[in-house]
């Protein structure tokens, strides 16, 4: 069912509708955008993301997806950031650096080895997880990762020892991972319903 | 691995992908990651869920929406010809309508007076602005910031010279027998059927014709050289010079939708696109920058703070703007 809407959207985008256009974007802005923010500063992920909205819209007469409309956004983005770090490894400095090798691991497994979970339909089952939280763990887990709050602000606001900040965000995140563990195995089953 | 350590790479875990470990925690993930395969997944999957959980927050739909406006400004600057914007579309069909009924009007009254008087009229694309013209031969030529184009009010088949001031990209209809000539200066480039782009400020002291398709001749006082495309010709106004090279002829062209792309390029030069582009001076001491050289992509949509903090990371600057005034030194 999903191919199917997506490949209807992607016809009309082909034939100049904008506002498929538009629909198309509002879907997929905010995961691209966070994946490529992974790996590299935030003007940048910005730049990356919408010249791949830029590039598609302009040279919409002549492409011919293989793939899903999503994997192929996906793989674009993947490659501008895969190719940026092809260019800074030539920096000397980089390469010694942990950060750098660290960002280099992170991008070589979402090349090669596993899907980010953001390259799905994601979005409802994160706001039901949240959901899910006990009260505190989502209070905290929201000023952490929204309000922008160190654990030790966080840890002041509520009165609590770091460690048990720590320990209510690690909590939020098992509950999250749970969550999301069977993802790979259900994206397959869906697509074996489809066939 | 003990107990002890397990609860305690928990803890780096969580530091990094908050974003806050230190050197020593990241070496100890590095090591880490290091140990077994399946560890790259633990500590990749978890950022990915803490990554994922940010969607639909208030600060990225506030992104959204802005990247949004700003994509749209993208597609507008160039997709002009193909009508989706409907008030630049108007603009364009204005100066196409004043050229032909200019022309017209011209033609009929010169054919019944016998002295037949040749005025030049001028279109300017002023600082801070791209323009997009149609001359009445069907001529579609795109003139950058600070340009003048001036062409013969009778624009005939047999008379097509204009002239330019400034930068322009032209896409000729026109063939051997009638060419098209565009005159800089006293030089010349002989046109037939072609897309090309002409860059001439006179503050850069040099020519700059590149060819995207078809033919153009270079005509420099008694100098001829054919370009093909992909070749761009340099000619040294001072030395009366001319060079021949090859060239992405796309980083010269890309400015007629508002991109700026540069490969090695002077700050010296880069300074004087974004004074044209945002209509502003900046004062700037010339020695000091005489041998900086710089890479990247000016994109006029962007407000020009953002191309300076871009430009501080390659070489390290100060920079004070005071409305249109913008004053740049080495740090």
């Amino acid at each position: 069912m999903k191919l199917n809407l997506e490949s209807i959207l992607f016809r009309k985008i082909k034939e100049g509708d904008y506002s498929a256009f538009n629909e198309l974007f509002s879907k997929y802005y905010q995961p691209l955008f966070l994946f490529a923010r992974k790996f590299v500063e935030e003007d940048l992920a910005k730049d990356f993301v919408q010249d791949c909205f830029y590039e598609l819209w302009k040279n919409r007469k002549r492409i011919e997806l293989k793939t899903t409309l999503s994997a192929y956004l996906f793989s674009i983005v993947k490659n501008r950031c895969y190719k940026y770090f092809e260019k800074e490894r030539f920096r000397a400095e980089k390469q010694s650096e942990i950060e750098f090798q660290l960002k280099q691991e992170e991008i070589n497994y979402f090349l090669h080895s596993e899907k980010s979970i953001l390259e799905f339909e994601i979005r409802d089952r994160i706001q039901n997880t949240l959901e899910k939280l006990p009260p505190k763990c989502v209070q905290i887990f929201h000023d952490s990762r929204f309000n922008g709050l160190s654990n030790k602000e966080i840890a002041q606001k509520y009165d609590l020892s770091i460690k048990t900040v720590e320990k209510h965000i690690s909590k939020a995140l098992k509950i999250f991972h749970d969550e999301f563990k069977d993802f790979n195995l259900s994206y397959f089953l869906l697509i074996l319903k489809n066939i | 691995m003990n107990e002890k350590n397990t609860e305690n790479i928990d803890q780096v875990i969580l530091h990094f992908i908050q974003g806050n470990a230190d050197q020593q925690e990241k070496a100890t993930l590095m090591n880490w990651l290091n140990e077994n395969p399946e560890n790259r997944k633990k500590l990749f999957k978890e950022k990915d869920i803490w990554n994922a959980a940010e969607i639909d927050s208030d600060r990225l739909k506030v992104l959204e929406n802005n990247e949004w406006l700003e994509l749209e400004k993208r597609i507008n600057i160039s997709k002009v010809k193909q009508g989706y914007f409907k008030e630049l579309v108007k603009i364009a069909a204005i100066v196409v309508v004043a050229l032909g009924v200019g022309w017209m009007s011209h033609y009929i009254y010169s054919d019944s007076a016998s002295a037949r008087k040749v005025e030049m009229r001028t279109v300017e694309a002023i600082k801070g602005q791209i323009k997009e013209v149609f001359l009445a031969d069907g001529t579609h030529v795109w003139l950058n910031a600070g340009s003048q184009l001036s062409f013969p009010s009778d624009f005939t088949e047999k008379n097509r010279e204009i002239s330019l001031r400034g930068e322009a990209y032209f896409e000729v209809t026109s063939s051997e027998k009638n060419p098209f000539l565009v005159k800089t200066g006293n030089h010349t480039v002989k046109v037939t059927g072609t897309k090309f782009n002409i860059c001439e400020y006179p503050e850069d002291k040099m020519i700059e014709t590149t060819l995207v398709e078809g033919k153009v001749k270079i005509i420099s006082g008694n100098f001829f050289k054919d370009l093909y495309p992909g070749e761009q010709a340099t000619f040294y106004t001072e030395t009366a010079e001319v060079a021949i090279g090859e060239k992405d002829f796309d980083i010269y062209t890309a400015w007629r939708e508002g991109r700026y792309e540069f490969r090695n390029e002077s700050v010296d030069k880069v300074f004087k696109i974004m004074e044209r582009w945002w209509d502003v001076e900046i004062d700037y001491p010339k020695d000091e920058f005489k041998y900086e050289y710089i890479s990247g992509v000016l994109r006029k949509h962007k407000p020009i703070e953002q191309h300076f903090e871009v430009i501080n990371e390659l070489v390290p600057i100060n920079y004070q703007v005071d409305k249109d005034n913008i004053t740049v030194k080495l740090k």
